[in-house]
């Protein structure tokens, strides 16, 4: 069964990928595998997982999340997640989850700026903001 | 023969008496004051009696509504006391912007696991609004410091930082920090500093600010 | 004959079943009138349960459900069975340490966490059910 795609995007040198619809496993799991292939193709230095419109995140999700921080960062890219709601803040930390090793930012706009600190060289000049 | 139809005219009359008397009694003792006795003009070996239970019939309304204007006057000072106790919970977390991206939650009373959920809750809120990247929670208000609490205030931290924002708590008294290592609570990773102006200086200095004199021309 | 509008049943099988159950949970919890934060633990907690479904049994099902407690709170019931193998130890599974390490689904502990209250019944061979609810404040 064909699934729908969750579109990828590139803004500057960091691509920034959106999750707008509930994720089932297998979507969840398309998802990586294209967020780790663009990521080969392009040499991204940065990737923002955008989860404004996420209402649920589960253990699953929470571990599929953590995996696509390590395997981008095994390929040299920094991961940012941003637009994590309240109630999904709060549901992760009581469900005992931890997201290690991901940097989190409240929006898509914090989120750039995080990247543009942490990956800083590439094409800025070291400016903040 | 005529003393014999007296008898029975006595006995006819006590027993109507004894009947409206009755009806009285019923009535009230079931709560229905409404039925009142017709007393005779006519004195007779009941008017006495009729009268007394008038008395005390007037005597049980009352208190009855004695009674009912204390329960009213009770009931007001309870929706009074609950009004009050949302006012306060609403005061008792605030969140402050001190400045761009930072805010101030001072935290004063107790805090049960009610409170601690709300301030979680109302923390995240802020943190939203304001667009927040460092917070300063200020627990110098807070008078003990448990496990429970501790263990709240380490998830409502955790919490904040899935939304970007670093927190420190500040007004950790030397009590509250003796009983907490002594608890063997957990705060590896939280941020700490003595008060709120060494808090301001952190996230100052997490912001890349620095406060500096005014040239003097 | 329908069952009554504030009884739901979904079957689980696939991870599609496990959206749909999460899906109708959240939208009773909203209706009944929990917040946004409990409507999120109540779907957590239905999404954690499914899933256990989908990874250790053949099928299960999914029932929530409106509940009058005795001194007349409202709340959800989520009622959760499977045909799987069972659970072997009850105690193991509901240590923290076990459900992280494994990954993996068997979040529940952390499920017990989101709820008011939780109850698993199993046996080997047989299958497994957990019940859970949250209440009104």
């Amino acid at each position: 069964m064909e699934v729908a795609r969750i579109p990828i995007l590139q803004i500057e040198n960091y691509l920034v990928a959106s999750i707008q619809m509930a994720l089932h496993d297998k979507a969840a799991t398309q998802f990586r595998d294209d967020l780790l292939e663009r990521i080969y193709e392009t040499k991204a230095r940065g990737l923002i997982l955008d989860l404004t419109a996420v209402d649920v995140v589960d253990s699953f999700l929470a571990r599929l999340t953590g995996d696509i921080a390590e395997m981008a960062g095994l390929m040299g890219t920094t991961v940012v997640i941003t637009g994590l709601q309240p109630e999904v803040a709060i549901t992760l930390v009581e469900l005992g989850v931890e997201l290690k090793g991901v940097t989190t930012a409240l929006n898509l706009e914090k989120g750039i700026a995080a990247l543009r600190k942490m990956v800083g060289k590439e094409g800025t000049n070291g400016t903040t903001g | 023969m005529a003393e014999k139809t007296n008898l029975d005219q006595y006995k006819k009359f006590v027993k109507e008496r004894l009947k409206s008397l009755l009806d009285v009694v019923q009535s009230v003792s079931a709560g229905d004051f409404s039925v009142r006795l017709e007393i005779p003009e006519e004195e007779d070996e009941f008017t006495a009696l009729s009268i007394e239970l008038e008395r005390m019939t007037d005597d049980l309304i009352k208190a009855n509504r004695l009674s009912e204007e204390r329960m009213a006057r009770l009931q007001a000072a309870v929706e009074d006391k609950e009004r009050l106790l949302k006012t306060v919970g609403e005061l008792s977390s605030p969140v402050i912007q001190v400045w761009e991206d930072v805010l101030v939650m001072p935290l004063v009373g107790a805090i049960d696991s009610t409170r601690a959920a709300r301030i979680m809750e109302d923390l995240l809120t802020g943190i939203t609004k304001y667009q927040a990247e460092i917070v300063i929670i200020d627990i110098t208000g807070v008078p003990v410091v448990d496990t429970s609490v501790a263990n709240h205030l380490v998830q409502t931290i955790k919490a904040a930082s899935l939304l970007g924002a670093k927190c420190v708590v500040v007004g950790i008294s030397s009590e509250v920090a003796q009983s907490l290592i002594n608890l063997g609570v957990d705060l590896s990773g939280v941020v700490t500093r003595s008060n709120l102006q060494a808090g301001v200086w952190y996230a100052m200095e997490m912001m890349g600010l620095e406060v500096v004199p005014k040239k003097e021309e | 004959m329908a069952p009554p509008a504030e009884e739901r049943c979904i079957p689980v099988k696939t991870d599609l079943d496990i959206v749909s159950a999460r899906v109708e949970g959240r939208n009773l919890a909203r209706e009944l009138g929990f917040g946004t934060i409990d409507q999120a633990r109540i779907a957590t907690a239905i999404s954690e349960l499914a899933r256990n479904v989908v990874l250790y049994a053949p099928e299960g099902k999914m029932t929530v459900r409106a509940i009058v407690s005795d001194d007349a709170r409202r709340g959800i019931e989520v009622v959760c069975e499977d045909n799987g193998p069972g659970i072997a130890d009850v105690d193991l599974v509901m240590q923290d340490g076990y459900s992280t390490s494994s990954g993996l689904g068997m979040g529940l502990p952390g499920t017990k966490r989101l709820m008011d209250q939780f109850e698993i019944e199993t046996k080997l061979g047989v299958g497994t059910k957990v019940t859970v609810r949250k209440w009104l404040k």
